[in-house]
């Protein structure tokens, strides 16, 4: 009488089982409905020689019997455009299939990541640097030109920036929400929550309307390390989020790629410390391009800047400066240097992130 | 019987000339007043009626009516006493029947007949000789604020008789420019811009702000300092003109904040107020209308540190003082114009927590500090014409000491002032800041580049028009500081710099 979809939604909500042991569960019965039919309606019941141990184990356990819950789940889902794929639909990454606790339910808007896209994560601290933020953003940006996908968090910091490099580039970024995919968190990136959809998707694994709670992060990231080919950490501080993603993809087999800082950089602690537990380092995208096989296209020849706008940049890229700084430390006047700021900042290449503070866009 | 003695009375921020009539009559024994009085003149009744008293002289019990003109002009102070008493006495026969039109008697009666100080006797005295009259009287304490003024006798007096036998032509009164003293204002604080360290760029934009007249703001980290900077300002400020001294010190007398024994006020004003001031302390105001700060701080200096904190509606009311260089204050009973050509210095940090942008102190996101800004509105932040960053310093800083003396300063400040003096002979004010459209037309003319850099900006949405005057009249004191005649495209490039953030 029901869909499949819906023993799928009764079967994640399942209180007392384990994710670890409901993909065990999965495993072997090989549908949601089959374990509903064994519970509760054995006449429908197919085995198809399933452990002893497991079927102990159900016989044990007392669950819900009721499919309306799920029912209205999935009547609210499709009606506020929400789509959901299940771990047994051949729709479900594979990719993910990889983990332990693969989550049985994924909701969706948008679309997910294709079995043969190559998705890169990019992830790192909220209170970004602006060094941070403009790495990221030119990560995403440079692997947007050779049509590879990034998948973060839509967490403040590098998160953001990563999403916005490649959704500028019109490209497929994916993010995974530590919330349901109905709650826009954090809300300050509203606009970028909108627009991901449109190329890329919003995932989540928790029911819609499901808040953004501290315990739901760490299950979250796994999503992430778990769907990337490769991830990148930007910025890290020692005790980071981020550090625990780099280490599940590690479990998961992922070359874990960083950028590094300087040591005296908060920011860069947890980088380095990765460095040296012997991750790659980021130099540029060359190095990821040798690792996923793609060959060099003709890139797209940056203009490299001359002169003083080019030795203006290249001051600004260690980190913001202030201006008397920049006067005193390159050999132009001083009008020179402000009037070429401001074509700077014209061309969006500069930033005045605070009075007289200025900053690589 | 009658008589008739002359006083004074402030109302506001002017000096009103009062006429002080009494009418002794047969009937039942009272003292009466009338005039339109505060309760502090009316309170006279006992002090004048004790004090006559007891400097010997007997009142038979009679009615005693006391009017004050003119009726519809509220009187306030305490300064009424002794005209009162004097009144009183002549029509009792006990001082000659000669005419007293033609001296002003101010003074506050104490019981024991002693003349105490009052307030505003500065400008009373200024009325007294531009209304004609020859002589006046005042307080002993006041002789040190009042003794300048020439072409009038100023006679001190310490008690009631001492007054009554002067009238009478049996003793002599001081004058008030034998019995002035003045103490020598020590140099309180030995505050000078030398101990700044670094930080040229603040340092210059204070001496252009103060050399202009500019408005001027600090945004930096906590200690990075600008309240250090602010109250140094005073040191490179140069000091009053006579004609603004007599000005200032009429509005300080007024507000009761002259000194034991401070002559004229030379330096500019400087104040600052803390954040929790009204509107009405701010602007002025009250039952009987008194000057705010921004009055007090005319040609000088008003600091708000700590900008966000004070309250809004305060930050924006100050906003007709400084476009108008005044301030109206309307009330029920009386609607009143003071002058308020104060320059405005503000200090604020970037935001909540201080350190922004730097990152390993500051964690507050972008919607954290538009919210912090957000308090203070854009067009207030725009009156500000001069707008500079203070940092934070390091080791580097404290070692190296490059630090410019106050000296150093005050003379460059003084030079563009002069310049502008000369510019300005024909206007009737003094610095750049104060210039109108036309005068910008006039003393700002720029190179042919220079004009096509700034029409570029125009252009490029990057200035207003307010925008685009705003930065000629800085850099046209920031090139009388160089004591160029020309604004040259540096001087153009710092001004521009000056400008605030567009960002937050």
């Amino acid at each position: 009488m029901y869909d499949e979809i819906i023993y799928d939604i009764w079967f994640s909500a399942l209180e007392k089982i384990s994710l670890r042991k409901k993909n065990l569960l999965i495993n072997q019965f090989l549908s949601s409905k089959n374990i509903y039919n064994y519970l509760f309606n054995k006449n429908s019941f197919i085995n198809s020689n399933i452990n002893q141990k497991i079927i102990e184990y159900l016989d044990k356990i007392t669950v819900s019997k009721d499919l309306s819950f799920a029912n209205l789940i999935y009547k609210k889902a499709v009606k506020n455009k929400i789509n959901i794929v299940s771990y047994t639909s051949k729709n479900y990454p594979s990719k993910l299939r990889n983990l332990e606790d693969a989550p049985i339910l994924l909701f969706f808007r948008g679309s997910l990541p294709k079995e043969e896209e190559v998705c890169v994560g990019i992830v790192g601290a909220r209170s970004c640097s602006e060094y941070g933020s403009y790495v990221s953003y030119n990560i995403a940006k440079d692997l947007a030109r050779y049509k590879i996908s990034t998948i973060s968090g839509l967490a403040v910091g590098i998160d953001t920036y990563a999403h916005r490099g490649t959704n500028d580039m019109n490209e497929k970024t994916y993010a995974v929400l530590g919330c349901g995919v109905d709650i826009c968190y954090p809300s300050v990136n509203i606009n970028l929550y909108n627009k991901i959809p449109l190329n890329g998707g919003i995932i989540s694994e928790f029911f819609p309307q499901t808040t953004p709670k501290p315990y739901n992060f760490p299950m979250r990231n796994r999503i992430i390390a778990g769907l990337c080919d490769i991830l990148i950490v930007v910025e890290a501080k020692e005790k980071s989020g981020s550090l625990i993603t780099a280490d599940m993809a590690l479990e998961m087999g992922k070359e874990i790629y960083v950028v590094p800082g300087r040591i005296t950089d908060p920011l860069s602690v947890g980088c380095n410390s990765l460095i040296n537990q012997g991750a790659n380092i980021y130099q540029g995208i060359n190095s990821i391009l040798e690792n996923v096989n793609i060959s060099l296209k003709n890139e797209e020849s940056s203009t490299k800047e001359v002169g003083i706008k080019g030795e203006i940049l290249k001051f600004l890229t260690e980190s913001k400066k202030d201006i008397e700084e920049i006067i005193h430390t390159l050999k132009y006047s001083e009008e020179e240097i402000y009037l070429t700021i401001l074509e700077l900042i014209r061309e969006n290449k500069v930033k005045e992130i605070s009075q007289n503070i200025y900053a690589k866009f | 019987m009658y008589s008739e003695v002359y006083g004074s009375t402030i109302f506001g921020l002017h000096s009103y000339v009062v006429r002080v009539e009494v009418d002794i009559s047969s009937g039942l024994p009272c003292f009466e007043m009338s005039g339109l009085l505060t309760s502090e003149v009316r309170e006279a009744k006992e002090r004048v009626r004790i004090a006559i008293k007891n400097s010997g002289y007997e009142l038979k019990p009679q009615r005693i009516v006391l009017n004050y003109s003119p009726a519809n002009i509220k009187k306030s102070g305490t300064g009424l006493d002794l005209p009162s008493a004097v009144c009183i006495l002549q029509a009792f026969n006990y001082i000659k029947d000669i005419s007293l039109s033609d001296i002003m008697f101010i003074g506050e009666l104490s019981f024991d007949g002693s003349i105490r100080k009052v307030k505003g006797g500065l400008p009373s005295v200024i009325k007294a000789k531009c209304a004609g009259f020859k002589k006046v009287i005042i307080p002993y304490e006041n002789a040190s604020e009042c003794f300048v003024v020439r072409g009038i006798e100023i006679f001190v007096a310490k008690n009631l008789k001492d007054v009554v036998l002067f009238l009478n032509e049996e003793n002599n009164l001081e004058r008030a420019e034998e019995v002035a003293k003045i103490n020598e204002i020590k140099n309180k604080a030995s505050l000078d811009f030398s101990d700044i360290c670094g930080q040229s760029l603040v340092v210059n934009a204070a001496s252009v702000a103060v050399a202009g007249f500019h408005n001027f703001l600090m945004i930096g980290p906590p200690g990075s300092g600008k309240s250090m900077i602010a109250k140094r300002l005073k040191t490179i400020m140069p000091n009053l003109s006579e004609e603004e001294s007599l000005y200032i010190t009429s509005i300080y007398s007024i507000a009761g904040l002259i000194g034991e024994n401070e002559g004229l006020l030379k330096e500019r004003p400087y104040r600052s107020p803390g954040q929790n001031i009204s509107e009405s302390a701010m602007l002025g105001g009250g039952n009987n209308p008194r000057p705010g700060e921004v009055t007090l701080a005319s040609k000088g200096v008003l600091f708000l540190d700590e900008l966000t904190q004070y309250k809004s509606n305060v930050l924006e009311a100050l906003r007709q003082p400084l476009e108008d260089r005044c301030v109206t204050v309307s009330r029920v009973s009386y609607s009143m114009k003071f002058n308020a050509d104060f320059m405005l210095v503000g200090a604020m940090n970037p935001c909540k927590c201080g350190y922004y942008p730097d990152r390993e102190k500051c964690n507050c996101s972008d919607i954290d500090i538009s919210k912090y800004f957000g308090k203070l509105s854009t067009p207030f932040l725009d009156r500000f014409d001069i707008t500079v960053r203070t940092k934070a310093l390091n080791l580097n800083d404290f070692e190296n000491k490059e630090t410019i003396s106050s000296n150093t300063l005050k003379e460059r400040v003084l030079v563009a002032m002069q310049i502008q003096k000369e510019r300005f002979k024909n206007k009737n004010y003094l610095f750049n800041s104060f210039m109108q459209a036309s005068d910008i037309e006039e003393f700002c003319k720029l190179s042919k580049e220079n004009m096509k850099l700034m029409e570029d900006l125009f252009i490029k949405n990057e200035l207003t028009a307010r925008g685009y005057h705003k930065i000629l009249k800085v850099a046209r004191t920031i090139a009388d500081l160089e004591e160029r005649k020309e604004i040259s495209k540096k001087h153009l490039v710092r001004a521009l710099m000056y400008r605030k953030c567009i960002n937050v």
